[in-house]
């Protein structure tokens, strides 16, 4: 028997179920992140090897000046080896050897940020004019 | 475009589409581990948010006789006369193995002790196959 089921056994009926339901939902949810970090820790060694594999070609190999997206703000990139680069920038990372290409992923990237603002915004004030009628109609009784 | 592929196209082939596919499993996973990160706080809230009124509970229960496995160390321990529940359920992860007699708990740790001898000799006969199949090979 697990400890859960002992102490779900001296739980009124209605805590019982909701109670057993947390808990196995807590050991899933542990469960799946412990094989998604297991899965993170295979994929992160693959490419470790495939990577030391490549070393050879990317020394070798100088890489075009480049635009490269850090958080908001663009860095130009220069006479680097694709090694310096893949050392210097992570992967995923968005990179632009055109100007203008990297200007206009730069200014979609802050109309989205100030979009997402606008939408928080938005729901601030409506929460707050919520509240404020709650408040008045408190004041009428 | 992405650094990856970037840095992927001064890569000889099969070693590019390799290179690629390896990096997308990674991100893949990553974003993997984001959402089974969420997944968790969520179900831990949850639990957390019933904790005061089943601690209520538990606070009226006590054990006189309870043990509880201890798998690491291939033993069981008497932990109750006269433990409150609430005490038992803080120093325990709630999905310990635990037993309301020595005999139930004696019997969980015997299986488990013969289900690790087992595991040992399962090794030991995998090794002794290999080495067989190594003299075999070399024989020929």
């Amino acid at each position: 028997m697990k400890l859960y089921e002992l102490l779900a056994g001296v739980l009124p009926s209605d805590q019982r179920e909701t109670y057993t339901q947390a808990v196995k939902a807590v050991l899933a949810a542990e469960a799946e992140l412990t094989e998604a970090h297991n899965k993170l820790y295979d994929a992160r060694r693959v490419l470790g090897s495939e990577e030391s594999r490549a070393q050879d070609d990317w020394e070798h190999t100088p890489a075009p000046p480049l635009w490269v997206v850090i958080g908001t703000s663009m860095e130009r990139r220069c006479n680097l080896s694709m090694r310096e680069l893949h050392r210097a920038v992570q992967s995923d990372t968005e990179v632009f050897t055109d100007d203008t290409e990297a200007q206009m992923y730069h200014i979609r990237g802050r109309i989205k940020q100030a979009q997402d603002q606008v939408h928080r915004t938005t729901a601030n004030i409506t929460s707050l004019e919520q509240r404020l009628v709650e408040l008045e109609k408190g004041l009428c009784k | 475009m992405k650094l990856y592929e970037k840095l992927a196209a001064s890569l000889p082939q099969p070693m590019r589409d390799q290179y690629v596919s390896t990096v997308e499993t990674l991100l893949r996973t990553r974003r993997e581990v984001f959402a089974a990160q969420a997944a968790y706080k969520a179900a831990d809230t949850a639990y957390v948010n019933l904790l005061p009124d089943v601690g209520m509970c538990l606070q009226l229960v006590t054990y006189d006789e309870l043990w509880v496995f201890i798998p690491d160390e291939s033993r069981y321990q008497e932990v109750a006369l006269g433990r409150h529940a609430i005490d038992i359920m803080g120093s325990y992860s709630t999905d310990r193995d635990v037993f309301e007699t020595e005999a139930e708990a004696c019997e969980a740790l015997i299986a488990h002790q013969i289900a690790e001898e087992s595991k040992t000799i399962a090794a030991a006969q995998n090794r002794i196959d290999s080495l067989k199949a190594d003299l075999e090979r070399l024989r020929k």
